[in-house]
C-alpha cells in the first residue's frame, strides 16, 4: 500500500514516515510544503514530493498513485481550517482511496462535560483559537468528503508526546533555562498519547473497513497527569520536581501570542494585519515572543486550561471498532522520550538515562 | 591595522563569471556582488546556470551583468575570475576546466570532496600561475581569528561544538539531498566546523564519525577528533534540531566560548571580549569581518584584490586541503548514528539499510 503523509516534516508525520518505512508497513510518500523541509525524511531513500496543503491541484499531483493519505500537517489558522477540505478534494481528484485526518481532542475543549465522547456535538465557542480552528477544519473535511464521495477517518488524539514533540522539547528547554512551571501541581488529567501509539492507531484506521466515516478519540492506556509526563524530563535533566514552579490556575491570562492569535480571529483585523508591512508584522511577532521570556507571574490561558483538565476522554470506541490497544506502555514511552532528549542535544545526565 | 577600503584602490575593475545560481548565489553572492560593483571592485559580471531562468534572475539584479549561454561560453569568455557556487559534486571538474582555460577561481565550500582531487587542482593552478581560492567565509570573522590567536597561545584540552537547527536553506528542489549531490551535512556545516578546527589546531590523528543516513542524506551527525597531544573535539551537527551551545573550548587556564563564529563575540571564562573589538586577519594587516555579511564581502574583496596583485590571497585552496582530507576520512569511516527511540524491528532494518549503503560505498 502506498501512503502519502502530508506534513512529513512535522513531529507526528516524521515519526510515521520513519516507523512505517523501517517496519515495511507501507510504501511511504512524504509530502512537504518546501523542498528544504524534506531533510529529516530524506535520511531514507524515499521519493519525497513537494506540495502546498492549500493548493488542491498541486496536492492532487503529489497524491498521484497513492492509495491513502494521512493529513498530519500543522500550522497557522488558514492551514488548520482550510487544508482538511483541500486535502479531501485533492484526494478525490487523484483517486486516493481514503483520507486519515489527525484532528484533536481539543475540538471538545479541555474542560469537557463528563460523558463527552465522539457522539457529543462540537462546541462552537472555545476559549482557545486553535480549538475553534480544529472544529472548523474537521467539519469542512467531513462536509467535503460527503460531497466528493471521499472515504475518511478522523482521529482525535490528546496531547501527543515523545521524540521530537514540542510538549517535551519546550518543557525540557524551560527546565534547562530555569523557568519551568506547571499549573495546579501538574495534577490535572493529561489525556496523553505516545506518538508511536498514535501511529499505531493510524495504521488500524487504514486497515479497518468499519472505520470509514467514523471519528475516534485515542490516548494511552494509563491515566496520565502532567506531573507524570514532565517529571521524567526533569529528572533526566538533573532537576528535581520540587524545583518546578507551581502556578495558580485561578488567574489565567492571555499571553501576547494568544492575544495576537485572538485578534486574528476577527476578519477585519486579519485584513488590516495582512496589509501591514512584513517588517511591522515580524516586529509584532518578535514583541509577542519577547513577552514570554522568564517565568510568567500567572500561567498562559492555554496551559491553565490544559493542566486543569479533569476529564479523561474515553477510547472505548477506538478499542471496539479499531481494536486499538496502545503497543507502547507509558514507562517505555518515557524512557524513549528521555533517550531522544539526549540525541537532540539536551544536557541529559547519562546515569539518569540509564536509570530511566 | 589598516582600515578597510570601501572603494577599489585600483583600476580597471575585475570582470567575473558566477557559475551556479542556486540558493547560495541568491542569498549571499548577489548582495555582496552588488556592493562590490558599487565600490568599483567589479566590472562586467556574467552568470551561468544549467537552468537559464535562474541565471537570468541573478543577472537581472546586477548592474552590467549578462548571461553566459553555455558552459563552453563560460570557458571561452573574457572573465578573469570565476566564482564556483554550483553543487559540491561538480566543483572539482568545473574548477579544473576553468583553470585550464586561464581563469582565476574562487570555489565555494567544500572545495572538493576528497583531498587528492583538491591537490590536483592546487597543482594545476600553481602550474598555470593562477589563483585558486577556497570559499571559507568563517576564516574572515574576527571571532574565528581571535579564537585562533587564543588557541595558539595555549593548546586546549577539549573542544565541544554543537551547531544545528531545522534545515531552512531555500533549496530549489529535493534533489539537493541526493547523496551524489555532495550536500551531505558533513560537507555542508561540517566543512566550516572541521576547517576551523584544523586551522586552529592542526590535523587530528584520530577521526571518527556517526550519522543517521539510512539510504539517503544524514540529518544528524557526530564527529570525534583527537590530536596527538591529547586534545579532543566532540562535534555534533544537525539539520533537524536546534543545537544550542555553539563552540566551547576548555583549556588549563579556563574556557573560551563562542555561540556563533560569524555573528557573536568570544567569551573568556564567561566574560565577553569587548563588543566592538577588532582583530586582524592572521598574516594580514587588515581587520577581520564583524558579521556574516561583512565576512562574505571581505572574502570577495580579498580575492578580487589578489587578482589585481594588490593583496595576497588569504585563503588559498592549499590551506583548506587538510580540512578536506579530515572530512573525507570522517565520511569514509562513518557508521550509523542509532536513534534510541526506535523499536527493535526498526533498529534492525535501520542497521541493514546502513550496511547496504556502506557495502555499496566500499566497492
Amino acid at each position: 500500500m502506498r501512503v502519502a503523509v502530508i506534513g512529513a516534516n512535522g513531529f507526528i508525520g516524521s515519526r510515521l514516515v520513519e516507523q512505517w518505512h523501517l517496519e515495511g508497513r507501507a510504501d511511504v510518500v512524504p509530502i512537504v510544503r518546501r523542498p528544504e523541509a524534506a531533510a529529516p525524511a530524506l535520511r531514507f531513500e524515499l521519493g519525497c514530493r513537494v506540495a502546498d496543503a492549500l493548493d488542491e491541484r498541486e496536492l492532487a499531483r503529489a497524491l498521484d498513485g497513492c492509495d491513502a493519505v494521512v493529513h498530519a500537517a500543522a500550522g497557522p489558522r488558514r492551514l488548520v481550517t482550510q487544508s482538511p477540505a483541500c486535502v479531501a478534494r485533492a484526494a478525490a481528484r487523484a483517486g486516493t482511496g481514503v483520507v486519515i485526518y489527525l484532528s484533536s481532542m481539543a475540538v471538545h475543549g479541555w474542560h469537557a462535560a463528563p460523558g463527552t465522547d465522539e457522539k457529543s456535538p462540537l462546541a462552537r465557542r472555545h476559549s482557545l483559537p486553535y480549538d475553534r480552528w480544529k472544529v472548523l477544519g474537521e467539519k469542512a473535511l467531513r462536509r467535503t468528503c460527503l460531497e466528493t464521495g471521499t472515504r475518511f477517518v478522523i482521529l482525535r488524539p490528546g496531547i501527543v508526546y515523545g521524540p521530537r514533540s514540542q510538549w517535551t522539547a519546550a518543557f525540557a528547554q524551560s527546565v534547562v533555562q530555569g523557568r519551568a512551571y506547571v499549573v495546579a501541581g501538574g495534577r490535572g488529567v493529561c489525556n496523553a498519547i505516545y506518538v508511536d501509539n498514535l501511529v499505531h492507531a493510524v495504521g488500524l484506521a487504514l486497515d479497518r473497513q468499519e472505520a470509514v466515516g467514523e471519528t475516534f478519540l485515542v490516548s494511552d492506556d494509563e491515566a496520565i497527569t502532567w506531573q507524570m509526563l514532565y517529571e521524567p524530563v526533569c529528572r533526566a535533566l538533573g532537576q528535581c520536581w520540587d524545583a518546578v514552579a507551581d502556578l495558580d490556575p485561578r488567574t489565567p491570562r492571555r499571553t501576547s501570542r494568544e492575544r495576537l492569535l485572538e485578534l486574528k480571529e476577527n476578519p477585519a483585523a486579519r485584513r488590516v494585519l495582512a496589509r501591514a508591512p512584513r517588517a511591522l508584522r515580524n516586529s509584532a511577532r518578535r514583541l509577542a515572543a519577547a513577552g514570554e521570556a522568564g517565568l510568567p507571574p500567572s500561567p498562559p490561558l492555554e496551559t491553565s486550561l490544559l493542566q486543569t483538565c479533569d476529564y479523561r476522554f474515553p477510547t472505548t470506541k477506538a478499542r471496539r471498532v479499531l481494536g486499538f490497544e496502545p503497543p507502547v506502555p507509558f514507562d517505555e514511552a518515557c524512557r524513549r522520550t528521555v533517550e531522544w532528549l539526549g540525541f537532540a542535544g539536551f544536557p541529559v545526565d547519562a546515569s539518569t538515562q540509564e536509570a530511566a | 591595522m589598516k582600515q578597510r577600503e570601501t572603494h577599489a584602490p585600483w583600476t580597471p575593475p575585475v570582470n567575473l563569471v558566477l557559475v551556479g545560481c542556486g540558493a547560495v548565489a541568491r542569498t549571499y553572492y548577489l548582495p555582496a556582488l552588488e556592493r562590490l560593483f558599487a565600490g568599483g571592485w567589479l566590472g562586467a559580471t556574467r552568470t551561468f546556470d544549467p537552468n537559464p531562468t535562474r541565471a537570468s534572475e541573478i543577472a537581472s539584479q546586477l548592474p552590467a551583468a549578462s548571461i553566459a549561454e553555455s558552459w563552453d561560453d563560460v570557458l571561452e569568455g573574457p572573465d578573469e575570475l570565476a566564482i564556483v557556487a554550483s553543487p559540491p559534486a561538480a566543483h572539482a571538474d568545473q574548477v579544473r576546466a576553468l583553470l585550464e582555460h586561464g581563469k582565476h577561481v574562487l570555489c565555494e565550500k567544500p572545495f572538493t570532496l576528497d583531498r587528492e582531487a583538491g591537490e590536483r587542482l592546487v597543482g594545476l593552478a600553481r602550474e598555470r600561475g593562477l589563483l585558486c581560492a577556497a570559499g571559507m567565509v568563517r576564516r574572515f570573522s574576527r571571532s574565528a581569528c581571535l579564537m585562533r590567536q587564543l588557541l595558539s597561545e595555549e593548546r586546549p584540552t577539549r573542544v565541544v561544538w554543537r551547531e544545528g537547527s531545522p534545515f531552512r536553506w531555500p533549496v530549489d528542489s529535493t534533489a539537493y539531498f541526493a547523496p551524489e549531490a555532495g550536500n551531505q551535512l558533513i560537507w555542508d556545516v561540517g566543512s566550516h566546523v572541521v576547517d576551523a578546527l584544523v586551522w586552529w589546531l592542526g590535523v587530528p590523528h584520530e577521526v571518527s564519525c556517526r550519522d543517521d543516513a539510512m539510504g539517503g542524506t544524514a540529518a544528524n551527525c557526530v564527529i570525534a577528533l583527537e590530536w596527538p597531544d591529547g586534545c579532543s573535539a566532540d562535534v555534533r551537527l544537525s539539520r533537524e534540531y536546534d543545537l544550542a551551545g555553539g563552540l566551547v573550548v576548555e583549556g588549563r587556564s579556563g574556557v573560551n566560548a563562542c555561540r556563533d563564529l560569524t555573528e557573536a563575540g568570544v567569551f573568556r571564562n564567561s566574560t565577553e571580549a569587548a563588543p566592538d573589538f577588532e582583530q586582524a586577519i592572521p598574516g594580514a594587516d587588515a581587520p577581520a569581518g564583524r558579521d556574516f555579511a561583512d565576512c562574505f564581502e571581505l572574502q570577495l574583496q580579498n580575492v578580487v584584490a589578489a587578482v589585481r596583485g594588490a593583496a595576497p590571497l588569504w585563503v588559498p585552496a592549499e590551506d583548506v586541503l587538510d580540512g578536506v582530507g579530515t572530512l573525507a576520512r570522517a565520511q569514509a569511516e562513518s557508521r550509523l548514528l542509532e536513534s534510541p527511540w526506535l523499536g527493535r524491528d526498526e533498529l534492525e532494518t535501520a542497521r541493514a539499510l546502513r550496511a547496504r549503503v556502506e557495502a555499496v560505498a566500499s566497492r
